[in-house]
């Protein structure tokens, strides 16, 4: 295994990621404090003799109180994502680790005007594998798809549990993809990391989805 | 001076502007690139406040449209970056003169304001 390319990738991925998050907390931030300063902006109108209405500041209030639990949830997914580097094998839940990767890549979706939705299978998928490189390559798959998905924007993920292995599905993809030529992907980054994590890439010219097949076990 | 912020979070956008009718400055919000660009179809603004990072249109891209209809138009930048420093690294040549850092004390912008207008007269 090339582990000074993988551990490049890994740290891109890690970087890309700290940098959207400290973008957004920014954000959050910036609508606190400014609501903070209309607070204060009241408070000196009411010195001087214009009342404050109470309703207005519990919509502040309200606001604030929204501001918090967003960057509470952003905090929550960032500190899952940090400690996934603890241990290079780790046994995770297939889609709540997709739930995570969907969550730290929100704010590039966003971005990009387009929508994620995840539809896990209710039965929870058990792999053993290493959850850091797992994240990024889901990432990965995450991003072409956005990049490359039909009219309407919605980029759709489904993972399946195929008694020794598991799969991921994104899609769908723009009808120009009518070959795997036309695909380009995955690239050198991304072999690196499919051949770490014993996984194989596949285009469904069918179903328009780029699959992604993960051993259930990487240590067997 | 008529002014225009231009920012995805709606709620920055919408408390920056209350507050500045305090201080006697009446601004115009729009929440996205294409927003803003109907307001400056129908209205003159002498200088906007955008963000650099908004979905499908982000700042720069809105001042170049802008500036093909409104030439003198000023712009001050917003930046979600972590410092300065971070942002000025590649910015002076896509025409970014003027900017301030997230979150923004509302002071400093109207200082920033009044000094691009000022200088302009």
């Amino acid at each position: 295994m090339p582990f000074k390319l993988v551990g490049e990738i890994g740290l891109k991925f890690f970087g890309k990621i700290s940098a959207s998050i400290s973008h957004e907390i920014k954000n959050i931030m910036a609508i606190i404090n400014e609501n903070a300063g209309l607070i204060e902006d009241l408070t000196l109108m009411s010195e001087k003799g214009i009342p404050i209405d109470p309703e207005r500041l519990k919509n502040i209030s309200a606001k604030i109180i929204k501001q918090v639990a967003r960057a509470d949830t952003i905090l929550k997914n960032m500190n899952k994502f940090a400690h996934s580097i603890d241990e290079p094998f780790g046994q995770i839940e297939l889609g709540e680790l997709i739930s995570l990767v969907c969550g730290l890549s929100a704010r590039f979706a966003s971005m990009k005007g387009v929508n994620v939705e995840v539809n896990n299978i209710k039965t929870p998928i058990i792999i053993i594998t290493n959850p850091f490189f797992m994240q990024t390559i889901i990432f990965r798959c995450i991003n072409f798809t956005m990049d490359n998905c039909e009219k309407g924007k919605t980029v759709f993920i489904t993972s399946k549990d195929n008694g020794n292995s598991a799969t991921i599905a994104f899609g769908k993809l723009r009808e120009f993809f009518e070959s795997k030529e036309n695909l380009n992907f995955p690239q050198k980054e991304e072999k690196i990391l499919l051949n770490a994590l014993k996984s194989e890439m596949i285009l469904s010219l069918d179903t328009k989805e780029l699959i992604l097949n993960i051993p259930k076990d990487i240590n067997k | 001076m008529q002014i225009l912020l231009v920012d995805d979070e709606e709620e920055l956008v919408s408390t920056i502007a209350e507050r500045l009718s305090y201080r006697g400055i009446e601004a115009d919000w729009a929440t996205s690139g294409e927003e803003a660009l109907k307001l400056v179809n129908n209205k003159k603004y002498d200088l906007a406040v955008l963000d650099i990072k908004m979905p499908k249109m982000g700042g720069l891209k809105l001042k170049k449209l802008i500036n093909k209809k409104c030439p003198d138009m000023k712009f001050i930048f917003l930046t979600g970056h972590g410092s300065e420093e971070d942002f000025k690294e590649g910015t002076t040549e896509a025409g970014v003169d003027y900017y301030l850092v997230k979150p923004v004390k509302i002071e400093a912008l109207m200082e920033k304001m009044k000094t691009i207008l000022k200088q302009e007269r």
